[in-house]
């Protein structure tokens, strides 16, 4: 995975700042504020306790299930196994825009872990991917107990076999595309705890190519830092290539 | 997403160059490859708070309340939030739920945030309540 940072697409996202920034809205404002990192951490150390959950073994099955589980705990209606192989399937609940359904946004996360070493090796993936999974759960809770609606549809997606070449987002946006559900952009959440000690401690964020990114990323990275200037004030950011 | 399907993807990710170097190996555990309880929050909270801007929220009609400290569990404090109505508002607290809404009840006035933060919780003989002001 190439992680560069790409200095004059940060200067370029500082120079576009001012055009996006906006107050926080309150609604949201009290939303993030409901995440609960003991909830987070409580699924995490269920989601390492079903062992090493590659998409071909046992405890990425009991991970889906896990995940499907509780969405459906949380009262969504329109939930579903999206399948696409003969491994674990994505875990997709829609929840929809109140004015303008067609309008999707994806937020996800992946749900397997490996081990480099091979099946045979334990794969905990706590940190990759419990917390992107947790966090997906965290969301979807506060999302479902506030009872806020929103104008537009957000699907949140637990994605399978991600470990193994990012089979699940790929299959799961083709399969979108060919039903008509185009995703106007999606939000993914990939192992998102470990700090090291010798570097700042700031959110980062990025794009396949970030130098050279798909129609329409630079609009979203203008209002991710915007959410960010906004909701987490004062907290420094980066931007630059990873794999989404 | 790459290649030829065109949906705009951003990946929140714990560092652009210094990843956790126990990903992919045993020790992916908690307090080792998740070392970072702040940064594990602030990431789930840029990306919630990207999706719901993104989404543009619809507050309801009614006020909902939400607790994350419920009296009762140990916790003097009490942290509020709520959604819905229209500010100022003000915050009721009362050790009966019969009279909560008198005036006698109000704790802070005129409100406009949608958070507020009880330091004087009594655990298991507190109730609360959000009203619109007046």
């Amino acid at each position: 995975m190439r992680k560069i940072f790409l200095i004059n697409i940060l200067a370029l996202t500082f120079a576009t700042l001012s055009l996006w920034a906006q107050a926080p809205d309150p609604v949201i404002e009290t939303l993030i504020d409901r995440i609960d990192l003991d909830r987070m951490h409580a699924d995490i150390d269920t989601l390492v306790a079903f062992g090493t959950r590659r998409a071909t073994l046992q405890g990425g099955l009991d991970a889906q299930d896990f995940v499907y589980a509780r969405l459906e705990a949380l009262g969504f209606a329109d939930l579903t196994l999206h399948d696409f192989d003969a491994n674990h399937d994505n875990v997709v609940a829609v929840y929809p825009g109140v004015t303008e359904p067609d309008e999707i946004y994806i937020i996800g996360a992946h749900y397997d872990s490996i081990n480099d070493l091979g099946p045979a090796f334990p794969a905990p993936g706590a940190d990759d991917n419990g917390t992107g999974t947790s966090g997906l759960l965290e969301v979807a809770r506060i999302i479902s107990e506030s009872e806020i609606r929103f104008e537009a549809t957000i699907t949140l997606v637990a994605f399978a076999s991600e470990e193994l070449g990012r089979i699940g987002s790929k299959a799961f946006v083709a399969d979108a595309i060919a039903n008509g559900k185009i995703p106007q952009s999606a939000i993914v959440m990939d192992v998102l705890g470990y700090h090291d000690p010798g570097s700042t401690l700031d959110i980062s964020f990025g794009t396949t190519d970030a130098a050279n990114p798909i129609p329409g990323t630079m609009e979203l990275v203008d209002v991710i830092v915007s959410v960010i200037e906004g909701y987490l004030p004062g907290y420094p950011w980066e931007y630059g290539d990873t794999c989404t | 997403m790459e290649g030829s399907v065109p949906v705009p993807g951003i990946l929140f990710f714990e560092d652009l160059t210094l990843l956790s170097p126990y990903m992919h190996t045993d020790s992916d555990v908690v307090g080792i490859s998740l070392n970072s309880d702040e940064l594990f929050l602030r990431n789930v909270q840029a990306a919630a708070a990207t999706v719901f801007t993104l989404a543009r929220p619809v507050p309801p009609e009614k006020i909902l309340l939400y607790a994350t400290r419920q009296p009762g569990d140990s916790e003097q404090t009490v942290r509020l939030s709520w959604t819905g109505g229209f500010p100022p508002y003000n915050v009721h607290r009362s050790v009966m739920p019969d009279n909560l809404r008198d005036d006698a009840n109000i704790i802070s006035e005129q409100v406009t945030a949608l958070l507020f933060q009880d330091d004087g919780a009594i655990p298991d003989l507190l109730y609360y309540s959000i009203e619109e002001f007046p």
